[in-house]
């Protein structure tokens, strides 16, 4: 197991009349190279959560394990923590600093005390998987476009080459050019890095296109946690907390229910059209 | 952290204090810090005790709202104790370690801290009970009269205004700001002071691009809204003066009197 | 109908750091009759928020004309008249708030247009109830989500009395719930007061809800056309690194398959509806 949390709690500003109870008894566990989809609507816990992860903020109650460690057992190596779990907050462009993208994406490894050339490894490895192309490397982020300060935004943390990668909303605000384009890089990235990707998105679509478990989340506690197929098959509970499920598979489910012999665990539209084929061709074997 | 910081936070209540305009609290608020320094013992300090507690229960604002706003300034005070304790002459009270400590250092040193307390807490009222908007809005009739001498009173209140709108917005962004840089292994609770500055711009740059990126949207969204300096400018609440000022300034005018009459009659209490 | 927007010929460009001048408006020509609710597409890039610019003269047009409810925009003296007759939000919504109290931000125009105050009153607590707002109006804005912030600013707008807004990728920055309070409020607007809607967005569900989408490519009209239609040409919209609804794409999918569909649905329902009139035979004959 390499990541587990048992009965998380925490509450914000606690013993005062603003307290507020932002998570509540949360225990899930992540195994090695999993692509784990976190939805649930704003204010529903997911970012407490993600922050709890790589230690940003302390549990109220409750521990969660890295390797089968306390990551909070000594302080002093919480900073070692955050190394091997990345996690990149939404518009992480709000973040660059440095003169050059270079030294932006190489403040993550020199914090690591990592030689020069493990940095430029790291710095050049990092480019290549999120799509910065080499010359772009000594230009000032701040010259660069919406979406490619994002790409370099996220390299920052990728350079660390951490085992685990928690993206909150990588794609907000970008057009869907963007959007998917940086959708392909992270699934790349799970692909050839092998590295365990948990993806906080508001978009079903981009859920189910990606993650193959979804944790769902509502007032600060779990209330589903499964296979993505499974997760989406609950169409009417997810949406009485507010949630969606992709609009494809709601065609299916509504087909279903309308008496047609289709399959209801439909994630994508290429699915969608095998799933008509096949029904059709099911009645064309008939000859009726 | 960041979000304990209450001093200069409007709370909303329905309260006489509250009701009063914005200017009259202005210049109260200048006329206290003048009795303030004009008190010079513990009988006038007590009374202005008295008047920050019947202010407190007037304006309905819950008296934990008023001590968190010390919490900031209490390095201030304790340092201020400190140096007026050991550095005045007098008497000697007693001996600590090598250094005497007089009576009237100690007296010194309870006024000053006596001093400071009360600034903040009256001045706390201030903003407690007026709203950023009212606030700055008085601050520009106060002083539209010196208009004529260049004082840009309509920029200046403008200008207030939007900071006080936008510290919020900030605390916020510096918070998620520390956060991602911790998130990338930066350290800001180690090192020498040197080593602690240097790691701090990692933060500053990237918030000040914010804020200057912030500045440019505020002021085109301002200008598609007609904005176009102060001129022919009409106000949603315009300042109004009532019969509830004229009482206030009535109480605080004899409360000044009293306050000097202690004073110059000599009779307070200053020292043993 | 008497048209609320006319853009005449409109081209812009702007000189980048190499000195060289990009065109971002190429010789553009659109016109907006009153109480239409337009989207306008593009990726970035395109030129949609260069556009949106001209309209209330935050842009003055380098080439061309932009007319607004009659009135020449690069006309100095007319540029209050502009922008009091089309008003506009943008996407941060906590870059254009100004005051620290919902009412007095929804003030913030008629303020500075030097409205009476007793009129001013009645605007500002009807502009705030037309957007569902009122029950906030003492609130200060940083506390609210951004989905209410949006509409505080779309309450500042209302409360000038504007001929047209125009909303400048209102929602990229919201949760999908900001999105739908959003949307419900623009919608309404046209509907119930007869406002001329401009709709800047890259969200296809979003133009979807309009009465017609132009599409932005390079400065110029790609697409002009109801949004059935403008569906329709999904090989041409997905070349311009836009989405269509998957609705419309699993249709679309099901004709290159070699099956007829008729794919200008935009909703789940009529998708739904669709695809039972296809697969119709497989239940009469089981």
């Amino acid at each position: 197991m390499l990541l587990k949390v048992e009965n998380l709690t925490h509450i914000y500003m606690p013993d005062t009349t603003f307290s507020k109870t932002a998570i509540e008894n949360v225990s899930f566990s992540i195994e090695k190279g999993e692509f784990i989809g976190l939805i649930g609507h704003s204010g529903s816990g997911k970012s407490t959560l993600i922050q709890h992860l790589n230690g940003l903020l302390t549990p109220t109650e409750g521990k969660i394990f890295y390797n089968g460690e306390d990551i909070w057992s000594d302080k002093e190596k919480i900073r070692r923590i955050r190394f091997e779990i990345g996690l990149v907050f939404q518009y992480p462009e709000a973040q660059l600093f440095e003169e050059t993208v270079y030294k932006d994406i190489a403040f993550g490894p020199k914090n690591m005390g990592l030689s020069e050339e493990e940095i430029k490894q790291r710095v050049y490895d990092a480019c290549d998987i999120v799509g910065i192309r080499e010359e772009m490397l000594e230009k000032s982020p701040f010259e660069l476009s919406g979406g490619q300060k994002r790409r370099v935004a996220i390299a920052g943390v990728l350079a660390m080459k951490p085992s685990i990668i928690i993206l909150d909303e990588p794609t907000a605000g970008l057009d869907p050019k963007g959007r998917n384009s940086i959708l392909n890089r992270i699934k790349q990235l799970h692909e050839s890095w092998g590295i365990t990707v948990i993806l906080v998105s508001h978009s079903m679509e981009d859920i189910a296109n990606n993650a193959s478990r979804i944790i769902v989340m509502d007032h600060g506690k779990i209330v589903m946690d499964g296979g993505t197929e499974q997760v989406f098959s609950r169409v009417d509970e997810l949406e009485k907390i507010g949630l969606s499920v992709p609009q494809v598979t709601k065609v299916f489910f509504e087909l279903k229910k309308a008496g047609y012999p289709v399959n209801t665990n439909i994630l994508t539209t290429g699915e969608g059209r095998d799933e008509i084929l096949r029904v059709l061709g099911k009645r064309g074997d008939m000859k009726c | 952290m960041l979000k304990d910081i209450t001093l200069g936070q409007y709370y909303p209540a329905d309260s006489v204090v509250h009701k009063l305009d914005s200017r009259t609290k202005i210049l109260i608020t200048l006329l206290y810090m003048v009795m303030i320094f004009v008190v010079d013992g513990f009988i006038g300090f007590g009374v202005l005790l008295l008047f920050n507690i019947f202010l407190l229960f007037l304006s309905k604002i819950p008296a934990k709202f008023i001590f968190k706003g010390l919490k900031p300034i209490l390095f201030f005070v304790v340092f201020t104790v400190i140096l007026n304790m050991f550095m005045t002459d007098g008497k000697v009270a007693f001996r600590f370690i090598f250094w005497d400590v007089t009576y009237e250092g100690i007296f010194t040193a309870v006024f000053m801290a006596l001093r400071i307390i009360f600034l903040v807490i009256g001045t706390s009222f201030l903003t407690y009970t007026t709203s950023p908007i009212t606030l700055t809005d008085g601050i520009e009739r106060l002083l539209s009269p010196f208009q004529r001498i260049g004082v840009p009173a309509h920029e200046l209140a403008m200008m207030m205004s939007i900071a006080l709108r936008f510290i919020p917005t900030l605390i916020e962004e510096t918070d998620k700001i520390m956060k991602a840089q911790k998130a990338r292994g930066a350290d800001f609770e180690t090192g020498s002071l040197i080593k602690r500055g240097k790691n701090l711009v990692p933060i500053l740059v990237p918030l000040f691009i914010s804020a200057f990126r912030r500045a440019e949207d505020l002021a085109t969204a301002m200008e598609a809204r007609c904005y176009n300096g102060g001129e022919n400018r009409t106000r949603l609440k315009e300042l109004k003066y009532t019969r509830l000022d004229a009482y206030a300034w009535g109480f605080m005018l004899l409360l000044f009197a009293l306050i000097l009459i202690i004073r110059i009659i000599g009779f307070d209490i200053r020292g043993f | 109908m008497e048209e609320i927007i006319q853009a005449m010929d409109l081209s812009y460009q702007y000189m980048n750091e190499d000195e060289e001048s990009v065109l971002v408006l190429d010789h553009l020509n659109i016109t907006v009759p009153k109480g239409q609710f337009l989207s306008v597409l593009g990726h970035n890039g395109s030129g949609k928020s260069t556009f949106a610019k001209h309209l209330n003269a935050i842009l003055l047009p380098c080439g061309g004309k932009v007319y607004v409810a009659g009135l020449d925009t690069s006309c100095e003296e007319k540029t209050l008249e502009v922008r009091r007759n089309v008003g506009m939000v943008f996407q941060n919504p906590d870059n254009q708030i100004v005051a620290s109290v919902v009412e007095e931000d929804v003030a913030f125009a008629c303020e500075n247009l030097g409205v009476p105050q007793a009129e001013m009153r009645k605007r500002v607590d009807e502009a705030l109830k037309s957007v569902g707002m009122y029950e906030y109006r003492d609130r200060a804005p940083h506390m609210l989500s951004g989905g209410q912030k949006q509409r505080v600013a779309i309450a500042g707008i209302i409360a000038m009395r504007p001929e047209c807004i125009v909303l400048d990728e209102p929602t990229a920055m919201l949760d999908p719930m900001g999105r739908q309070e959003v949307l419900k409020t623009i919608k309404k607007l046209n509907k119930d007061y007869g406002l001329t809607i401009v709709l800047i967005t890259h969200y296809m569900e979003e133009a979807a809800l309009s009465d017609r989408i132009i599409v932005l490519e390079k400065g110029q009209v790609l697409i002009d056309d109801k949004p059935r239609d403008v569906f329709k040409n999904v090989a041409v919209l997905k070349q311009t690194g836009l989405d269509v609804p998957q609705t419309t794409e699993l249709l679309f999918e099901l004709r290159r398959a070699g099956i007829h569909v008729p794919f200008d649905k935009l909703t789940v329902a009529e998708c739904v509806g669709e695809l039972e009139k296809l697969l119709g035979g497989t239940e009469k004959c089981c």
